[in-house]
């Protein structure tokens, strides 16, 4: 198991290096930089100065390792977007935030999908079933962003039971995390759906079953420890998608979490910030991923890694 | 059996048996799945939408530019109806900003979305089903490897990546599809793994291993359909994805160009800004998608418990 | 729990008694208690008495939105600096009035020597900064060597004043003290330009002056004013705290001694996203929106304030010099074609865009100079390239493209375009596929990008960027700006016309000509718009661009928000804006009664 996690770990630190190199590479190769443009057009020297200042008229390859140096001290660079914040202090100051609306976000796609893909499953083709299709297709159909703007103007505008935005209490808490919620409601109960029903049809299930076995414990030591299998692939994603952030949700709902800095930092060419959320990105998949594959191991016990 | 007979059964080919009479049986089960049939309906009727939108095939025959068939007014042409107007009985669906007929744009907009979601899926279903299936199937070194090179494009940050590759290609209707197919064939080669190393498990693969049957036909006529399901939803709730994806990428500006409609970008560039007013702008195409989704759901559903041959008859 | 509240409450009462036994003896004992009317004129923290109808102090808050930037001063960057409301809390040396005359501030007085060449301004003596430190000729000529800096994004447009050595300084060549700005003595210091620029004084209204005591020798460190320890202003502002990602906070400067101090007691930029700002303003949570290089205000936002009276009283419209246009790359094929460029001038009906996608927010326009700028001469060249869609397809056959066809389709870029301006550009696209049978798509690029294919194109001819939608919109009012972005004084040796004044792939010896020799007119604007006006015309005529639109600025201002500032000026406008036209801060206060 050890050894297991080893090599995936080493496997991490490859992908990251791999990973790097493709996104230093896509994000100079975007006409532009990190100075704000002018009406104007600047004269050669301006550019030239710039590029100077930022760094950017050596050679890629030499800008590259340059930045690899300062990582392997763990120091990813002061952000151009924020020129008094290095890149760890401004993912510092905005992440906590986002993780915790991703957090909650998490917390009730699976309090509530999960539930819902059970009883679904199990009254299958019954009025509950399609009610509960409906509700769960319903909110994952409409983009998030749709959400959050209908929320505001029913919820915050004309009841005034919410505020309009901001992250200042719980009460702020609400709109957002129900706006961003739906589709991964949506998923988890889908997937929870189709896999119980799987799992409900599985010959030892019937055996269970035939044996004489409570519907409960039926339910939960054969069926569902099997459903969760093919969830657990699909929440892993999920999870570090949520915990990025969504970039439109934290805009409208003007949360001061990491989603805008995807956007903004692209379109300012901060290129530290965007090396840096990348490999947060990935660090996070990868880790997710990892424990993802241990969860199979204890899910199923049949699943040998040779 | 007499000898004729036997010699009969001799020839049929033992694997083409249960995968004929599975299908056949399946689309039997299909039939009678009501939700499943309205989802086919829908389903058709959006691909008739996309198809009839014009008489391009007639078009040429006749000598001419096509003529809108299903729409009323070609996607483009501007100034027709008041600014801005409300769904009436001319304007179906009213007018946009531009006096152009939502309702043609609608139209129109169907043959944009649907095929960028469906081609983007079936190019990740092509890439991502035989990749997950060799690396279930077979595991050790040939997973690991595999499982790699899935950990290293599954950790670009889809959008951020997208993103730039838009800025830096130019956003285009191929490179829009692309860049949508190249973000879901992952899942579908994580699902399909995950799925093949939980079958390749089980009693059956062991039962035919042990009558002698050799590995593509296990892959193909044993562990395929069974891995199918999942594997079918994620395709089906891929589409849906794949047209947020797309109404996301033209959110922020780097989706399909206008005038082209797509009714991703019609929500994300016109409808989004002017939902408090022109409500009629963001809430069409956001109904035509979410029949999309419904409709390819039912579809997928249906066909995940109509191939799945552990199903009892009449349940 | 309600331990700990009865000794909070005891220790207030104790508290409040010590204090009320030490207050001062001989005024009589009333506290002030919220009930009792407001007794006595309202006055801020600056010590600066508001007018009668004004709300109580508390009340002096105004929440307006802003955009989260870079950094936070003008001198550091202009594109980039954080809150455009710069003149809160800098200070210029003059500002332009209501009718755009600069009006003394900072420097008292000027005056200008008989060749044009030298500048000499008188400051206030007894201005400081908030931290007690004097404001002296030091301060100001440190400041402009300060943008006279390669990478200062607005070195072009101190660059424009032509101040000596202006060039060299900002290339690194010479040191900054050989600038042609020299101190006389503490409050009074010269500029000295290579050639006359009868227009300098109105660049100067754009100089805000930056701190030298703080900034020292670090020429170009843009972030000394995000560190709060190195926060002065000059201003009748003064920042009191920076919430990141959150707001802004400026409260009045109670150091401020100019002409223009400051009514409202505080101000509060909030980083709102411009989607969610009406639906704020309607909530209270802002004062103010919309306004300039803002999209806070699309056409749902327009079309529900003109249904809503409450609303629609609380609108300010303003027309803004600032002209949409789209342009050719006329270096290269297919543009290089002057009956083509014609043809698409003539194409466009402004009239339907105007009445359409952007009605309540543009005026058609035919010219570059907007209506009622310097040198404008609408009335004469408006028809230069009306709406004649049958004129325009007979060009269309001269130039060799008989309905279109034979041309390639073609790609319509435009920056940064939110999505009324799209719909802008949906239009003309509609409107050329119609009247000319030519097939256009749109692509919208950020803004970077598009100014870097702009560049490319002009510097190395590339000609993979022929046909855009772009605006300008003006620096100062005076008849040189606008046009400025087609040409102006060739300097002197330069042959490639990829080098030559002017941002486009467009050239023109005679217009470079016209542009410079108006410059250097002295004392007879008359004669200078003439030259202006010939040299428009030689624009239009050869349709370098095809200007559409002429935006209009619409705000939605509380009407508990009143003052002076709403006062319209000589051509009955009233401009809220963030764009440097009035000393606005000083102008707005809340008061009691609404504004009518």
């Amino acid at each position: 198991m050890t050894r297991y996690i080893l090599t995936r770990v080493a496997g991490l630190l490859f992908v990251l290096l791999i990973l790097s190199m493709i996104t230093f590479w896509l994000m100079h190769g975007v006409p532009g930089g990190p100075w704000a443009s002018g009406q104007q057009l600047m004269s050669d020297q301006q550019l030239a100065a710039l590029k100077a200042r930022y760094g950017l008229d050596k050679p890629l390859w030499q800008q590259y390792l340059i930045w690899l140096g300062g990582v392997l001290r763990l120091d990813f660079g002061m952000s151009f977007q924020h020129p008094d914040e290095s890149v760890v202090g401004l993912i510092g100051r905005t992440w906590p935030v986002t993780v915790h609306l991703g957090v909650m976000t998490l917390l009730v796609a699976f309090g509530v999908g999960i539930p819902l893909g059970i009883v679904s499953a199990v009254k299958q083709n019954t009025f509950v079933d399609y009610l509960a299709t409906m509700m769960s297709i319903f909110g994952f159909v409409t983009p998030h962003f749709v959400w959050g703007i209908l929320f505001i103007l029913v919820f915050a505008l004309y009841f005034k039971w919410f505020p309009t935005g901001g992250w200042e209490g719980p009460l702020y808490w609400v709109l957002p995390v129900v706006a961003y919620a739906f589709a991964p409601v949506a998923i988890v109960s889908r997937y929870t759906r189709a896999s119980v029903i799987e799992a409900l049809r599985a010959d030892h299930v019937r055996t269970a079953r035939a044996k004489g076995l409570s519907n409960r414990s039926v339910m939960s030591r054969h069926v569902l420890r099997n459903a969760m299998i093919p969830l657990v692939t699909v929440a892993g994603p999920l999870i570090p998608d949520l915990i990025t952030g969504s970039i439109f949700i934290e805009a409208i709902f003007r949360v001061p979490g990491l989603g805008s800095y995807w956007v903004t930092s692209t379109f300012s060419r901060d290129y530290p910030m965007i090396i840096g959320l990348t490999m947060l990105w990935a660090v996070l998949i990868a880790v997710t991923y990892l424990l993802t594959d241990i969860a199979y191991m204890f899910l199923d016990p049949r699943v040998r890694i040779r | 059996m007499t000898t004729a007979q036997l010699e009969l059964a001799k020839q049929v080919p033992t694997h083409v048996l249960p995968k004929r009479s599975l299908y056949r049986d399946a689309a039997r089960r299909f039939a009678r799945n009501k939700l499943a049939v309205i989802g086919l309906i829908i389903v058709i009727g959006l691909l008739g939408f996309a198809i009839f939108a014009d008489d391009w095939f007639i078009a040429p025959l006749l000598g001419r530019e096509p003529q809108p068939l299903i729409a009323h007014y070609n996607y483009d042409e501007a100034f027709i109806g008041p600014t801005g107007a409300f769904p009436n009985s001319e304007f179906w669906m009213g007018a946009d900003l531009n006096g152009r007929d939502v309702y043609s744009r609608i139209v129109y907009g169907a043959r944009i979305s649907l095929s960028i979601a469906i081609m983007s899926q079936l190019v990740a279903l092509f890439i991502g089903l035989p990749m997950g299936a060799i690396a279930g199937w077979r595991g050790g070194k040939t997973d690991f490897v595999i499982m790699r090179f899935v950990d290293i494009m599954s950790a670009l940050p889809v959008l951020l990546l997208a993103f730039l590759i838009m800025l830096r290609v130019g956003a285009s209707y191929w490179n829009v599809m692309l860049a949508i197919a190249i973000t879901s064939w992952i899942e579908i080669c994580r699902l399909t793994r995950g799925q093949f190393f939980t079958l390749r498990e089980k009693e059956f693969v062991e039962a035919s291993k042990s009558v002698g049957a050799k590995t593509p036909r296990i892959i193909i006529s044993h562990l395929l359909p069974n891995a199918l399901a999942p594997i079918i939803v994620s395709v089906t709730l891929g589409i849906p994805r794949a047209i947020f994806a797309e109404a996301a990428l033209s959110f922020l500006g780097v989706g399909i160009n206008p005038p082209t409609p797509s009714w991703g970008q019609m929500i994300g560039r016109e409808g989004i800004a002017n939902m408090t007013y022109f409500w009629h702008l963001a809430l069409f195409p956001a109904v035509m998608i979410a029949l999309t989704m419904l409709g390819f759901t039912l579809v997928g559903d249906g066909l995940r418990d109509a191939l799945d041959p552990k199903m009892v008859e009449g349940k | 729990m309600n331990q700990l509240r009865t000794r909070l409450l005891g220790v207030a009462l104790t508290a409040t008694l010590i204090l009320t036994a030490c207050g001062a003896p001989a005024a009589p004992a009333a506290a002030p208690q919220e009930a009792a009317a407001p007794s006595g004129p309202v006055v801020n923290r600056a010590g600066v008495t508001l007018p009668a109808d004004a709300a109580p102090l508390d009340k002096q808050v105004m929440n307006m939105p802003a955009q989260e930037q870079r950094y936070m001063t003008w001198d550091a960057s202009v594109y980039a600096e954080n809150v455009g409301d710069n003149f809160a809390w800098a200070d210029s040396c003059v500002r332009p009035n209501k009718d755009f005359e600069p009006q003394p501030n900072a420097c008292t007085s000027w005056s200008v020597s008989d060749d044009g060449l030298t500048w000499t301004f008188n400051l206030q003596k007894d201005k400081v900064w908030s931290d007690g430190t004097p404001i002296t000729a030091d301060d100001w000529v440190f400041t402009l060597q300060r943008f006279a800096r390669a990478e200062y994004d607005f070195e072009w447009f101190y660059g424009m004043m032509g101040i000596q050595n202006w060039t060299k300084v900002a290339n690194g060549e010479v040191p900054a003290e050989e600038l042609g700005v020299k101190k006389v003595d503490d409050y009074t210091f010269t500029i000295t330009t290579d050639r006359p620029t009868p227009y300098l004084i109105k660049i100067m209204s754009d100089v805000w002056v930056a701190p030298q005591h703080i900034i020292k020798d670090r020429l170009d460190d843009g972030t000394w004013a995000l560190k709060p320890e190195n926060w002065v202003f000059a201003g009748p502002y003064k920042l009191e705290a920076y919430d990141k990602g959150r707001q802004l906070v400026f409260v009045a400067n109670d150091k401020y001694t100019g002409p223009f101090p400051p009514l409202l007691d505080k101000i509060i930029y909030k980083f709102i996203d411009p989607q969610v700002r009406f639906t704020a303003f309607q909530n209270g949570e802002l004062d103010s929106i919309g306004g300039e290089y803002t999209d806070d205000l699309p056409p749902s936002a327009i079309a529900q304030v003109m249904a809503n009276p409450e609303l629609k009283k609380e609108l300010i419209t303003w027309p803004n010099f600032m002209t949409y246009y789209l342009f050719f790359d006329t270096w290269n094929a297919p543009f290089d074609n002057l009956k083509l460029r014609q043809a698409f001038s003539h194409a466009i009906d402004r009239d339907k865009i105007v009445n359409g996608p952007l009605q309540y927010q543009s005026t058609a326009a035919y010219t570059m100079n907007p209506p009622g700028f310097p040198g404008e001469s609408i009335s004469v060249l408006k028809d230069v390239q009306n709406y004649d869609p049958a004129l325009a397809k007979q060009l269309m056959a001269e130039a060799g493209y008989p309905d279109g066809k034979g041309l390639p389709p073609l790609t319509l870029y435009t920056r940064n375009a939110f999505p009324a301006l799209t719909n802008a550009a949906e239009a003309a696209a509609a409107m050329l596929n119609e009247n000319l049978g030519v097939e256009v798509q749109i692509q919208s690029l950020d803004y970077d990008t598009f100014m870097d294919k702009l560049r490319n194109q002009k510097r190395s001819g590339s000609g993979d960027f022929s046909f855009a939608l772009v605006p300008y919109e003006f620096d100062f009012v005076d008849g040189s700006n606008m046009l400025g972005v087609w040409g102006g004084c060739e300097p002197e040796g330069v042959t490639d016309r990829g080098q030559m004044p002017g941002r486009h792939t467009w050239y023109s010896q005679e217009f470079n000509k016209l542009i410079c020799d108006a410059g250097q007119v002295l004392n007879d604007e008359a004669k200078r718009n003439e030259l202006y006006a010939a040299a428009e015309k030689l624009l239009m005529s050869d349709a370098a661009l095809v200007p559409l639109y002429h935006p209009i600025n619409n705000a939605l201002v509380s009407h508990e928000i009143v003052g002076p500032m709403f006062e319209p000026n000589s051509a009955g406008q009233v401009t809220w804006n963030r764009v440097r036209f009035t000393s606005r801060e000083s102008e707005i206060y809340r008061g009691t009664t609404p504004r009518p």
